[in-house]
C-alpha cells in the first residue's frame, strides 16, 4: 500500500524536464539570454549579453528570438538554443522590441520605432528572405504584437460588424487576413493627455479594434498583455474594465472577467492545453501567481509569499509544472512549482538575477 | 543563523550589555569605503520622518542593539526583529514619546562592530498641511570640466541654499554623480551631510555603474509619507530594456495601493519617457494615477505643453540641473503642488561650455 502510494506520488510529481530560456545578469548592461536544461541543470549561454531581453521560443524549439543591443538602439537577435549560432536581423528602424514567432516559425513580428517614443509600428520579418515589412498598415502606437495560429477567430466575428466599426472595410480585412495571416496587438488610442490602449486585430494593411464588437465601451478601458491560446480559440487579456485591473477571456462563451478582484491581476499566460490561465495577482498582498480554469472561473494559488514577490509564470511541458521568478532569497531567481502537489524546486543559483523564464513546450497539433 | 543572532541581540539588550553607549567602539558611519554597512535603512539618502513615540522600520545585515543619537543624548530603541529575504533583518523601532524634535543619527551595535548613519531619522512634532519641498536634481558630482568651478563647490552652494530655504525635505532626483564611480558617491555623501533637512535620493542614468548606487544608498525604489501626503520614489535608469521584467513594477503597484488614501501622492524619479516600462505606467498613470510626478534629467524646465503625462492628468514638475546652479522650491498645499519659479542659487563661474539641452532627447 505504502509502495503504491509512493509510486502514485512519484508519478504525479515527476521531476520537471524540458528547457527554460531566461535572462541572467548582474546589471542591465550584461544581461544575457541563457537556456537551462531542467533535468540535468546544464546551462548554455545563448545571447550576446548586451542588454538581452525576454527570449521567445520558435515553434520547433530550435531557436530563440529576443531583443538586444543594436547600433544606436535595440535589434532582434535570433539564436540557436544550443548557443551555436546567432544572427541579428537587419532593421530599418533603431528600436525594435518584443519579438513573437508566427505559428510556422518563418516570420517574426515586433514593434519598431525610429525614436524611443510612442509612435512604434509593427514590423514583420521573413526569416528566409530577410525582408522586413511594415504590418498593420503602419499604424503608429502599436505594442506587444502576437500572431494568431489560424483564422478561426474570424468565424466568430459578427457579420454585421461594419455597423459597429465605423470606417472599417471588413471584407478587405478578411481578404488581407487570408493572404498574410492575422495577429493581435495593443494599440494606443486617444490624444496626449487622454491616451488609452485598445486590443487590436492586425493584418498586413489594417488594425481593427475588435473589442468594440463585443463590448461597446471598450474605449474607456485600458487593455494590455493580450495572449491567444495555443489552439487559437480563446483570447486572454487584462483590462481595468470594472474599475480594477482584471483578467478577461474572450472565447465561444463570450467575454468574461475570470479573475475579478479589487487587487490588480495581470500578465495572463495560457497553459499549453488552453484550459488554464496563469496570472499574477496582488490579492494576497504581495505579487503572487495564481491559475484559473477559465470555463468555471475557479482560481487556485500557485506561488504566493508573505514577504516576497513571485512573477513571470511559464507553463512546463504537459502543464504539470509552472516556472516563475521569485525574490524569496533576496534576489530574483527562477523556481518551479508542481501545479497539483505544490512541490517547489529552485532552478537557478546565479550570483546576479534571473528573469523572464520561457519554458519550451511542444506546439499544439 | 539569523534567528540565533536575533536571540543573541535580544539577550544582550535585555542584559544591558549596551548600556554604556558612549563607551562603545565607534567604527564611523557606514563602511570605511562609504558604502552601507550594518545599517542598510534608514540612511541619509533614505531617511524616516516621524513624530515622537512613532515607530519606523530599520533594515540591518544582522540583529544589533539600536539607538538614536542627537542633541548630545542617546535613546535606546526596542522592537521585534524579523528575518528578511537576502540575509537581512528588519526591526520595527519605537521611538520614545519624550524624544525632542530634530535630526538623529541611527546607531547599531553588535558585539563586534558599531555602525552609525547620521541624518537618518528626523523627529517632528507636527506635520503641517502646507509645507515646502526643495527639488534638487542632476548634481553630477565629478563633472568638473563643464564649468570653472568644481562640481563639489557648486553643489555645496546649492545645499547651502536648501538649508536657507524653509523646507520640510529635499528631493534629490538622480544623476547624483557624473560617472557612478565610488569616489564620486563618496564626494556626494560628504556634501549631502551638509544638508540640515531630510534628503531623499533616487538613482539616475549617470549613476549606473556596477551596483554602486545600491551599495551607497540601498533600494532603487521605496515609499514614504509626510503627514497626509505620500511619496513614491522609483528608478527609471533601466528604462531602455527589460523594464517590465524585474521586481520594480510589482513593488510600484503595491506601494501605489498603500498610498492610495493619501491626500496627494507624488512620484519622484530621475526621468520620465513615454516609452518607459508600460507596466509601471499602467500602475502609476492609468489605473491609480499619481497626482504629481517630480523629476529632472532634461536639464531644463518643462514647458506649457509638457504639463501632464500623456496618459492622463498626472502633473509633471521638471527642474533644471543643480550642476548648473539651479533648484526649485515646491509648495505643497491643499490645492496640490505649486512649483515656484526656478532659482539660480549657485554661481558656476562661467557660461556653459556648450548649448543647454532643449529637448528630452538632448538631455543627460
Amino acid at each position: 500500500m505504502t509502495f503504491l502510494f509512493a509510486l502514485m506520488t512519484a508519478a504525479l510529481c515527476a521531476d520537471p524536464g524540458g528547457a527554460i530560456a531566461y535572462v541572467a545578469g548582474t546589471n542591465q548592461e550584461n544581461q544575457c539570454v541563457h537556456v537551462l536544461h531542467v533535468a540535468t541543470g546544464e546551462t548554455v549561454r545563448v545571447g550576446p549579453g548586451q542588454r538581452d531581453g525576454a527570449p521567445r521560443w520558435s515553434p520547433d524549439g530550435q531557436w530563440l528570438a529576443f531583443e538586444t543591443v543594436h547600433p544606436d538602439g535595440l535589434g532582434i537577435c535570433v539564436a540557436r538554443a544550443d548557443g551555436s549560432e546567432r544572427h541579428m536581423l537587419r532593421h530599418a528602424r533603431k528600436w525594435n522590441r518584443g519579438p513573437r514567432w508566427s505559428g510556422d516559425g518563418r516570420r517574426l513580428v515586433y514593434a519598431a520605432d525610429a525614436e524611443m517614443g510612442m509612435q512604434q509600428t509593427l514590423m514583420v520579418y521573413d526569416l528566409a528572405s530577410g525582408a522586413e515589412t511594415p504590418w498593420a498598415g503602419e499604424r503608429a502606437g502599436m505594442m506587444r504584437p502576437v500572431w494568431l495560429p489560424h483564422l478561426g477567430l474570424l468565424l466568430a466575428l459578427d457579420p454585421d460588424v461594419e455597423v459597429v466599426l465605423e470606417g472599417v472595410d471588413f471584407e478587405a480585412f478578411v481578404n488581407d487576413a487570408l493572404i498574410d495571416g492575422m495577429g493581435l496587438a495593443i494599440g494606443l488610442v486617444g490624444d496626449p493627455g487622454s491616451l488609452s490602449t485598445e486590443a487590436m486585430l492586425t493584418t498586413r494593411n489594417m488594425a481593427v479594434p475588435f473589442l468594440r464588437m463585443v463590448t461597446k465601451d471598450s474605449l474607456r478601458h485600458v487593455e494590455w498583455a493580450i495572449e491567444i491560446s495555443a489552439r487559437g480559440d480563446a483570447i486572454a487579456f487584462e483590462s481595468n474594465d470594472g474599475g480594477f485591473r482584471d483578467i478577461f477571456v474572450l472565447s465561444r462563451r463570450g467575454l468574461n472577467n475570470v479573475s475579478n478582484h479589487h487587487a490588480a491581476d495581470w500578465n495572463p499566460v495560457w497553459s499549453n492545453d488552453g484550459r488554464w490561465v496563469a496570472f499574477e495577482s496582488f490579492r494576497g498582498g504581495r505579487r503572487g501567481i495564481y491559475r484559473v480554469f477559465y470555463e468555471t472561473v475557479r482560481i487556485f494559488p500557485i506561488a504566493v509569499g508573505n514577504d516576497h514577490d513571485c512573477w513571470s509564470p511559464t507553463w512546463g511541458p504537459g502543464d504539470e509544472w509552472i516556472a516563475f521568478v521569485s525574490d524569496e532569497n533576496g534576489r530574483p531567481e527562477i523556481h518551479a512549482v508542481h501545479v497539483e502537489s505544490g512541490r517547489r524546486r529552485k532552478l537557478t543559483d546565479y550570483p546576479g538575477y534571473c528573469l523572464a523564464p520561457a519554458w519550451y513546450a511542444e506546439p499544439t497539433p | 543563523m539569523i534567528a540565533r543572532r536575533i536571540r543573541t541581540a535580544a539577550c544582550m539588550a535585555a542584559l544591558g550589555l549596551f548600556g554604556v553607549h558612549w563607551a562603545l567602539p565607534v567604527a564611523g558611519a557606514r563602511e570605511a569605503d562609504g558604502t552601507l554597512g550594518l545599517i542598510q535603512l534608514p540612511n541619509n539618502g533614505v531617511p524616516v520622518i516621524i513624530a515622537p513615540g512613532a515607530a519606523f522600520d530599520a533594515v540591518l545585515t544582522e540583529p544589533a542593539a539600536m539607538f538614536l543619537e542627537g542633541g548630545g543624548q542617546q535613546y535606546a530603541l526596542e522592537g521585534a526583529w524579523t528575518p528578511l529575504p537576502g540575509n537581512r533583518v528588519k526591526v520595527a523601532c519605537t521611538t520614545p514619546d519624550t524624544i525632542p524634535p530634530g535630526a538623529y543619527t541611527i546607531v547599531a551595535a553588535t558585539g563586534e562592530k558599531t555602525d552609525r548613519t547620521p541624518r537618518s531619522v528626523y523627529i517632528r512634532e507636527s506635520f503641517p498641511e502646507i509645507y515646502s519641498i526643495a527639488h534638487v536634481t542632476d548634481t553630477h558630482i565629478g563633472k568638473d570640466r563643464r564649468y570653472p568651478r568644481r562640481s563639489d563647490d557648486i553643489i555645496r552652494d546649492v545645499f547651502r541654499a536648501v538649508n536657507e530655504a524653509d523646507v520640510a525635505m529635499a528631493l534629490i532626483t538622480g544623476d547624483l554623480t557624473e560617472g557612478g564611480e565610488e569616489n564620486e558617491f563618496r564626494r556626494f555623501l560628504a556634501l549631502l551631510d551638509l544638508c540640515a533637512t531630510p534628503t531623499f535620493v533616487c538613482p539616475g542614468n549617470h549613476d549606473r555603474k556596477d551596483n554602486n548606487y545600491e551599495r551607497f544608498f540601498g533600494p532603487l525604489y521605496y515609499m514614504f509619507t509626510f503627514g497626509q501626503d505620500g511619496y513614491l520614489v522609483f528608478d527609471t535608469k533601466d528604462y531602455v530594456t527589460a523594464d517590465d521584467l524585474g521586481a520594480q513594477p510589482g513593488a510600484l503597484e503595491r506601494f501605489r495601493r498603500i498610498l492610495k488614501p493619501c491626500r496627494w501622492t507624488v512620484g519622484v524619479t530621475h526621468r520620465y519617457e513615454p516609452s518607459m516600462g508600460m507596466r509601471a505606467q499602467i500602475s502609476l498613470f492609468l489605473d491609480n494615477p499619481l497626482e504629481f510626478l517630480v523629476f529632472g534629467h532634461w536639464h531644463r524646465e518643462n514647458t506649457e505643453q509638457e504639463k501632464t503625462t500623456p496618459w492622463g492628468h498626472t502633473r509633471m514638475i521638471v527642474t533644471p540641473a543643480a550642476i548648473d546652479g539651479r533648484i526649485r522650491i515646491i509648495d505643497m498645499t491643499a490645492r496640490g503642488m505649486l512649483p515656484r519659479p526656478v532659482q539660480q542659487v549657485a554661481e558656476t563661474g562661467a557660461a556653459p561650455q556648450r548649448e543647454q539641452a532643449t529637448t528630452p532627447e538632448d538631455s543627460e
